[in-house]
């Protein structure tokens, strides 16, 4: 389980508020997504979850331990996956495997039955003794989520995993997921594909300008948004909207509120994303 | 044309950097700014006061034998000469295309127009040191023949036009070489080049250098120079036609034919001009197809079945430290441009001092008296310790360890690994090869001057003491204020502020070092305790409140990117 609570973070040097107030909780065998436009905060919230940068102010604990007081403790029951692949490229894919399975203390042979397992099921086993220069970066990727599963974490956390990912791969990342959760894993991911968030996640948190807008299911999602939908078509709203968009009346204006009405009831994830964040 | 001014100016600025004065804002920056702007001049003045000094003497050996205008013929043929391979070495280093270049290709612009922006950034830099090089004959010749003003606006166009000729030879050799050497199209495989020949330049320079000294001080080599059919003269112009013309449109100005100088000096621009341009029209189709195929990923495979075997043959547990201190060794030593400009040092220095020696070993001879007498022995330890310690603590391995980190520092730091761990790693990481470096200068010192065995060991402890405080000052220093913004990993080494914090102030401590022995009148083994032991005292003493610091620094680092 993973638990954020009032976490807060600027960056000293500019000054800017990645991060505020921002409590959040993904229990065990759910897998939770994270959403927001580009430079919400997710990446920040992420680092901040898996310890590689300290909140300003908050508390982190994992499976109830405090990251803060025990991080060593704490972070060896996570295993993350980070944005960027291209961190690696002077390892062979084995001695990056290697590096991973020694800092998390894996035993030699759960070590070679997981990277067998592992590496066969993303189809990189054959290149293991490559260089990770010459891994395209969908490999890279593929590499660094096999690295995090070594030691066979309680706790998963990926930062835009599908980027670069075959047709194939995001498939068998998915079961993945899944499969964790289903064992009683708790699996958190940041993702820009709302397709990917709306068939696997089990709840949602949407982040934008480093402030929570909403967790829960997408069904809580979509109540929440018709219930603001209605509030906003009452008169008072739509004189409000009426002139925020220069006039009710205006082609454009009247034709986004009509498409996302008539499409209500069975609202795609992305127009109550956009609408939520466009709404923040 | 807009285009290619619009692309001109696009790569001019990524290339080298420039920040507009208008973003310098907080005191900080301007301190920075100041600083470099400091150090730029301390380089000038260092590299200028070197230069005047070796014309001077130049030209008062020639003056004698009324041939001193030789002088700017020997500046043109070392400006191009200089030129071409450090232009033929960036030219190298820089043959590959970021994500961002890359889609220059999908812009409306010609392979010429492309490959003539890249010339102009080569030239851009080059230029300088020809500019530098000639320059500094031309001023000294100047002051020292008081000749007419045209001179000067001649010197200044052929100045201006050294840098062309050599560097559109350097492009016809690149060009084709790299289009055909497909071992080449490898980045590493590049480097590594780009450091052998750098490497055989520099001792091909001072050969050349201290041999020209060495012709000039013997009166019988020199005339021979200069008299009959195989003169300098003549093998110059035939060799390099482009340095003739450089001598001669000064030599006929000095003798009160500036036209015809002036003449020269605009051909010899002319020239260069012409060959640029044919170059950059004929190759930039090839260069297209060359650097678009550099870096090809060559993917090694196993066997069909060969996993199973691979997994259970080299897959084992170690400790996490020793994970920790490969991950260094391997991230350094394995990416050419931090492992070039950081331990190489080791090889560099010891090579360039070994060519100097063998041209020079004549007069070198005379200085044995140093090493021999009732103080030779102390002056040999202190200089075979000297060397050692200045060998283990110029690596910059230490003083840039986090800022070499910067991109991975979010990743590495998400892992169950303590703070201190991971600095320990780096500071054995920089120990190893500070104490490669300390017995590399110590024992070629300590065989050279012909110091007995143990003195050679005392020397080497000492600079084994010296460069484990040294880097462990460096590890501090990067500790404290990492450079963790950067795109070229260059900028995260060899322009790393701290790399020359470090590798200035040891100089500056060793030569203190070394006066304070000298003054003080100690004997060997009094200073391999005082300077060996003091050293080692301040390295335990230090480690254990760096402990405590970098535990505090670490969590408070912000990773960038």
């Amino acid at each position: 389980m993973l638990k954020l609570e009032g976490i807060t973070k600027t960056f000293s040097g500019t000054g800017m508020k990645a991060v505020d107030s921002l409590d959040l909780e993904i229990r065990d065998g759910e897998i939770f997504g994270f959403l927001g436009p580009n430079g919400a905060g997710k990446t920040t919230t992420i680092r901040i979850l898996t310890g590689a940068l300290g909140p300003d102010s908050g508390r982190v604990t994992i499976d109830g331990i405090d990251l803060a007081d025990e991080p060593l403790l704490a972070k060896g029951r996570c295993g993350s996956v980070p944005d960027d692949p291209e961190l690696w490229n002077r390892l062979k894919a084995r001695e990056y495997l290697d590096f991973m399975g020694d800092v998390y203390g894996v035993p030699t042979r759960q070590r070679r039955e997981r990277v067998a397992e592992l590496a066969g099921l993303f189809a990189i086993a054959d290149v293991l003794a490559s260089s990770i220069g010459s891994f395209s970066r969908g490999m890279k990727q593929k590499l660094c989520i096999v690295g995090s599963l070594l030691h066979d974490p309680p706790n998963w956390i990926l930062d835009e995993p599908m980027v670069g990912l075959d047709p194939q791969a995001a498939f068998d990342l998915k079961d993945l997921m899944r499969r964790r959760a289903g064992t009683g894993g708790c699996v958190f991911f940041s993702t820009h594909v709302l397709e990917v968030a709306e068939k696997i996640c089990d709840r949602l948190g949407v982040i934008a300008g480093g402030r929570l807008l909403f967790t829960g299911t997408i069904g809580e999602l979509r109540t929440l948004r018709e219930e603001a939908r209605g509030r906003a078509d009452s008169p008072a709203g739509d004189r409000e909207r009426g002139d925020a968009c220069g006039g009710a009346d205006s082609p454009a204006g009247g034709e986004a509120r009509g498409g996302a009405r008539g499409e209500a009831g069975a609202e795609s994830l992305e127009r109550l994303f956009l609408d939520l964040v466009e709404d923040s | 044309m807009r285009a290619f001014a619009a692309l001109l100016s696009l790569e001019v600025r990524s290339a080298f950097g420039w920040k507009p004065l208008v973003e310098y804002r907080s005191l900080g920056d301007w301190l920075k700014l100041a600083g470099a702007g400091i150090l730029g001049l301390f380089l000038v003045a260092d590299v200028g006061f070197v230069l005047v000094l070796s014309d001077l003497s130049q030209f008062r050996a020639l003056e004698p034998r009324g041939l001193q205008d030789l002088l700017l013929l020997n500046a043109a043929i070392l400006a191009s000469i200089t030129v071409f391979f450090l232009g033929f070495i960036m030219m190298l280093s820089g043959y590959s295309l970021s994500p961002a270049e890359s889609r220059l290709f999908s812009l409306p612009l010609r392979d010429g127009e492309l490959l003539a922006a890249k010339f102009a950034v080569v030239l851009l830099s080059q230029a300088v040191f020809s500019l530098f090089i000639f320059g500094a004959s031309l001023v000294v010749f100047g002051v020292q023949e008081g000749p007419p003003a045209a001179f000067w606006l001649v010197g200044f166009l052929v100045a201006l036009a050294l840098p062309f000729p050599p560097l559109a030879l350097a492009w016809l050799v690149v060009v084709p070489l790299m289009s055909l050497a497909r071992f080449m199209r490898n980045k590493s495989a590049v480097l590594a080049v780009s450091a052998f020949v750098g490497l055989a330049f520099a001792l091909a320079f001072n050969f050349y250098t201290q041999n020209s000294f060495a012709m000039l001080t013997d009166p019988i080599r020199a005339l021979g120079g200069f008299v009959g059919p195989g003169t300098v003269v003549n093998q110059a112009g035939s060799t390099w036609p482009p340095s003739w013309m450089a001598w001669k449109s000064l030599a006929v100005t000095m003798a009160g034919q500036w036209p015809l100088g002036l003449g020269l000096a605009l051909g010899l621009l002319a020239l260069g001009a012409a060959l640029s341009f044919l170059v950059v029209a004929a190759l930039g189709r090839i260069w297209r197809r060359s650097v678009i195929s550099f870096g090809e990923g060559r993917l090694r495979k196993l066997a069909a079945g060969g996993s199973e075997l691979f997994i259970a043959s080299r897959f084992g547990r170690h400790g996490a430290f020793r994970a920790l201190f490969l991950r260094e060794w391997r991230f350094m030593n394995r990416e050419p441009r931090f492992f070039l400009n950081g331990p190489f040092i080791i090889v560099l220095m010891p090579a360039i001092l070994a060519a100097g020696y063998f041209v020079q070993r004549g007069n070198l001879a005379r200085l044995r008296f140093l090493f021999e007498g009732p103080g030779g022995p102390r002056n040999a330890f202190l200089a075979a310790a000297a060397f050692g310690a200045f060998l283990g603590s110029s690596t910059s391995v230490a003083s840039t360890a986090l800022s070499r980190d910067a991109k991975s520092l979010a990743a590495v730091l998400a892992l169950p690994v303590s703070p201190i761990a991971f600095m320990a790693a780096k500071l054995v990481h920089a120990l190893v090869w500070a104490l490669i470096g300390a017995l590399v200068g110590a024992v070629a010192i300590g065989l050279l001057a012909g110091l007995a065995p143990g003195t050679t060991v005392a020397a080497l402890f000492v600079a084994a003491a010296f460069s484990a405080l040294a880097n462990l000052v460096g590890l501090w220093i990067d500790t404290a204020r990492p450079r963790l913004a950067w795109d070229n990993p260059t900028a995260a080494l060899k322009q790393n502020p701290n790399s020359a914090l470090v590798v200035l102030g040891s100089i500056v401590a060793l030569v203190l070092g070394g006066w304070l022995a000298i003054a003080f009148g100690l004997g060997i083994g009094a200073l391999a305790a005082v300077l060996g032991g003091g050293s080692s005292l301040l390295f335990i003493a230090g480690l254990a409140i760096y402990a405590r610091f970098a535990i505090i620094k670490i969590r408070e680092i912000e990773p960038r990117g």
